[in-house]
């Protein structure tokens, strides 16, 4: 149950209000969609557990709201957070041009070091696309960083990035025990029959 | 002997080069605390500013130590710094067994009891803020006027706790052991609360009082405080589950809680049903809810009024409905056709009661009820549960002060039936309007009218949202999701699948003890394997019928009754009640089913029967572990005394320790519990916070009332605290693994280990303590 898992990661989402934030996270960690529109307030965060590099990996990701107004709010969750995914929607150019100032807001606010993804989501609505994907790949190579195209609603990629993103974490962790790394130990140890016993 | 020498070897070890530390024994080498902070200052020297203590302060040296180990390090105070203070020389297994934690907890290995960590600090500031956040709303709702009503009510409550008022007394008390077993201790050695000596396996230390750890009661609801899950009383040296109130009008929900809850933890219970009501009432807006909850607070407080001339009995008479509203379900067995409708006027006036005084508890009882009603249909757990109860009353007969009848505990401890009929007379008093049937069906209608009643009401009065919190989370968590197989929760299908062989608890117990002084090896890991006993009582029935099999198992309890076993069965009545309330509640109110299924149908949602019913279990453990360790301690202390340094001594030692490890891992899964109540606590406050935020924020701002503003930034605060709160659930389970992963792996080791040299029957102590050195 909530022990068994052999890491935990924090991941922070943030983008501009209408990206679809909310929408990846519902789809990663319950594989879900809902269509209506919920603006998120303040913060939030859900829980999953994934396998990578056989380890369990428990995911705790933070959904924060894109909105101004809770900017004060969402920023002081930054530093806790281990991979940071960066959100825009390809059918809204602002907010990939909003990416910028995202970034800019990580720096600011998140500890060095931490592990970032872009992902250009709504990549279903093909027909509405404003920012090509090529735009896109550029701006992730531009910063050194990995990237996806996404669709929470047609679940694309969705589970892939984030794997991704914890796979980077978990081997830069083990690396060398950062930052990013806070107790996570190189061989956790494999659940003894007495602790399974247990939970 | 080898592994105390070897323990104090490497005592010696880290404390070396500190100022006026030296070890030289396990005894007054640590008497003035320096070596205690020396040690948490080794590894941890953010924790304790070493260079400013002073030899002299002994009192203020351990206690440093002691609350910083505590609170920092989750290793639990079996030592009291008054004692220290207080005893020339400190009692040598005592502090043996403590700084065999710091060893545990510092070498990142439990060769010994590893206690380390047993409950999250991380517990109590959660849990505070969220209910400090739930209380203005509570307070607003209920006028003062039944907090007057309310409050002999705890002082009723309290009766069963008579103990209690010697408590402060008790505290700076220093009584001689009586036991022949602690002649060479002088701890204090008394509980705080019931007087009787505490043997080093039961010691719970609170804010330096000490108490059996079954003794650490809530003065409201008698349950058995976990950490975390308390908070100080409205009286000094009292505490009370912390989702009761202090306020005088708390006392109600404290009844409510008890009576409808006292199923189990009342924190547990009562938490979630506050948790539940408020929403409802966020969900609604706010000025309605307030209309709407003090028309009902005067309405609750005429009818006692009615009442007054007997003013006493009608309390009694509450109290007993409380009680036996839950308990009332059960007595029915036998009396069930006839009583039945009686009780069930009873009871709806009780609750009718209730709910008038507080929504919440309303609310909390109506799911209880649902979601008793859903999984369980059959009135027969709670007959059985009954009969399993008499046994209880018995043995627990002392520990109730008898003086008291009206103690809902009592309610508990007797049978059902017995409590029942004295609430019949009381009844028609009370609730002359509407005898039988027509009163609970009045109840209905209340709670149905009322917003607060619970979430099916909230569909109603929401209808402008359109969506009640619930509906809200079902959308955006769609249930649809079955619990994955990778991560099952705790179902007890799981534990089941992986629990042992072990038939019931009952073997279970009784196994434990022979294997310590046999084999420890196996035993230790045995015993903790929680599984095995989910097992037996799982299979029987969803939630209440394992009961009925453990009241059978109780019968082995029945020796610790004396110490401590009221706690186990209290909890187990509750649960009783539980089903009682099921019952009742399927009468009156079939709509609440939607919400207890949102819940439940997240994946790992644990039931909160289910956590009961394992916390229960989990107490029987304990209990059956604390009797064991009773009689080991008094064979320590004995060959202590006559100075065996044998092996036969080695052996006790480590049986000692396995047996303390043990209990450690009972009481880790037992905060594991905790926490996940919590957090299912946290996750169903959420959305109803939200709900309401949503709906100020919507409003355009030139509309917007000061007090909306007020309203808004105050619902924020609480929603960050609530998404905190359940991150520092998250925080505290990962540092729990981490620990408890080093430990089980070292463990493990240490059994293997263990086997062997008893084999060849070499000290086991030595390698045990000396491996790592």
């Amino acid at each position: 149950m909530a022990k068994k898992y052999d890491f935990l990661f924090k991941l922070l989402l943030i983008g501009d209000s209408g990206v679809g934030k909310t929408c990846l996270i519902i789809r990663f960690a319950e594989d879900n969609f809902n269509s209506t529109y919920i603006s998120t307030i303040g913060i939030d965060f859900k829980v999953k557990t994934i396998e990578v590099e056989g380890k369990k990996v428990k995911l705790q990701v933070w959904d924060t709201a894109g909105q101004e107004r809770f900017k004060t709010i969402t920023t002081a969750y930054y530093r806790g957070a281990m991979g940071i995914i960066l959100v825009y929607d390809i059918t809204d150019e602002k907010s990939f041009e909003n990416i910028q100032n995202w970034m800019k807001s990580i720096k600011e606010n998140a500890s060095t070091g931490v592990n970032r993804m872009l992902l250009g989501n709504k990549c279903d609505i093909e027909a509405k696309r404003k920012v090509s994907k090529e735009t896109g790949e550029k701006l992730a190579t531009d910063h050194g960083i990995r990237f996806f195209e996404t669709s929470a609603k047609s679940s694309i990629n969705v589970e892939e990035s984030f794997v991704a993103l914890a796979r980077d974490i978990l081997l830069k962790s083990s690396k060398k025990p950062g930052p990013a790394g806070r107790e996570v130990k190189l061989a956790p140890t494999q659940k003894t029959s007495s602790k399974c016993l247990l939970f | 002997m080898a592994a105390v020498k070897a323990l104090q070897q490497w005592c010696k070890i880290q404390c070396d080069g500190y100022r006026d530390v030296a070890i030289t024994n396990m005894t007054t080498s640590f008497r003035d605390g320096l070596a205690f902070c020396a040690l948490i200052h080794k590894y941890r020297p953010d924790l304790i500013d070493f260079d400013t203590l002073s030899k002299e302060n002994v009192y203020e040296n351990n206690n440093l130590a002691f609350h910083v180990a505590e609170d920092q390090l989750g290793i639990p105070a079996l030592l009291d710094a008054e004692d220290m203070v207080a005893l020339r020389v400190p009692d040598r297994l005592s502090i043996l067994t403590y700084v065999s934690q710091y060893y545990n907890y510092f070498h990142g290995r439990s060769p010994i009891g590893g206690m380390a960590g047993i409950k999250r600090p991380a517990d109590a500031p959660t849990d505070e803020p969220s209910g400090k956040k739930n209380l203005p709303v509570t307070a607003k709702a209920f006028p003062s006027k039944p907090a007057t009503e309310i409050r002999p009510a705890p002082n009723t409550v309290t009766t069963p706790f008579k103990p209690s008022p010697k408590q402060t007394r008790a505290a700076n008390e220093k009584k001689v052991l009586v036991e022949s077993s602690n002649k060479t201790g002088t701890l204090s050695s008394s509980c705080t609360a019931c007087k009787h000596h505490v043997h080093l396996v039961q010691r719970h230390l609170v804010d330096g009082k000490l108490y059996h750890r079954n003794c650490f009661k809530c003065s409201e609801c008698s349950n058995i405080l976990l950490s975390g899950t308390y908070k100080p009383g409205s009286e000094p040296g009292t505490f009370i589950c912390i989702t009761h109130q202090n306020t005088p009008g708390s006392g109600l929900s404290h009844r409510n809680g008890p009576a409808a809850p006292r199923v189990g933890p009342t924190w547990l219970v009562n938490k979630n049903d506050r948790t539940e009501t408020p929403r409802p009432n966020s969900a609604l807006s706010t000025p309605v809810v307030t209309s709407h909850a003090a028309t009902k607070p005067n309405i609750t407080v005429s009818t006692p009024k009615v009442s007054t001339p007997i003013a006493t009995k009608t309390q009694e008479a509450r109290k007993k409905f409380f009680e036996t509203t839950p308990a009332a379900p059960a007595d029915p067995p036998s009396n069930r056709s006839q009583p039945t409708t009686n009780e069930s006027a009873g009871k709806g006036r009780v609750l009718l009661k209730v709910a008038d005084y507080k929504d919440k508890d309303k609310d909390k009882a109506k799911a209880l009820i649902t979601k008793k009603l859903a999984e369980e249909n059959s009135n027969n757990n709670n007959t059985t549960y009954h009969s399993g109860l008499r046994p209880t009353d018995g043995k627990f007969g002392n520990k109730p002060s008898p003086a008291e009848p009206p103690s809902w505990k009592k309610g508990q401890d007797n049978p059902g039936v017995r409590g029942l009929k004295p609430v019949e007379p009381s009844l028609p008093q009370n609730t002359p309007k509407s005898t039988t049937g027509p009163l609970w069906v009045k109840t209905t209608d209340k709670e149905s009218t009322r917003p607060p009643s619970t979430f099916s009401s909230n569909l109603k009065v929401d209808s402008d949202s359109s969506e009640s919190p619930s509906d809200w989370r079902s959308k955006l968590k769609p249930v649809s999701k079955a619990p994955k197989a990778s991560e099952p929760p705790f179902s007890t299908e799981a534990k089941r699948a992986e629990a042992p062989p072990k038939p019931s608890p009952t073997n279970l117990v009784p196994s434990f003890p022979p294997r310590p002084a046999s084999s420890p090896s196996s035993a230790p890991l045995a015993v903790p394997s929680l599984p095995p006993r989910p097992a037996s009582p799982a299979s029987p029935g969803p939630s209440l019928p394992p009961r009925p099999t453990s009241p059978a198992s109780s019968a082995p309890l029945a020796v610790p009754a004396s110490q401590r076993a009221p706690s186990p069965q209290p909890a187990r009545a509750g649960a009783g009640s539980w089903g009682f309330q099921n019952g009742k509640g399927s009468s009156s109110t079939n709509a609440p089913q939607p919400e207890v299924k949102s819940p439940k149908t997240k994946p790992d949602y644990i039931p909160k029967e289910e956590i009961m019913k394992e916390l229960d279990e989990i107490e029987n453990s304990l209990n059956e572990l604390e009797k064991t360790g009773i009689q080991l301690e008094k064979q320590l202390r004995r060959s202590e005394e006559e100075g065996a340094e044998d092996n036969s001594m080695d052996e006790l030692m480590v049986d000692w320790f396995n047996l303390i490890r043990s209990k450690q891992i009972y009481m880790r899964r037992e905060s594991e519990l905790v926490y996940i109540a919590k957090t299912q606590d946290l996750e169903e406050q959420q959305p109803g916070v939200e709900e309401e935020l949503r709906r100020l924020m919507e409003k355009p701002e030139r509309f917007k009332t000061a007090a909306d503003k007020r309203r808004e930034a105050e619902l924020m605060e609480k929603l960050v605290e609530i998404v905190n709160d359940r991150n520092a659930i998250v925080e505290g389970l990962d540092e729990d693994r981490l620990r408890e992963e080093e430990e089980d792996q070292q463990m493990n080791q240490l059994m293997q280990d263990l086997d062997i040299k008893k084999q060849k029957k070499k000290s086991a102590m030595k390698k045990l303590f000396g491996r790592k050195t």
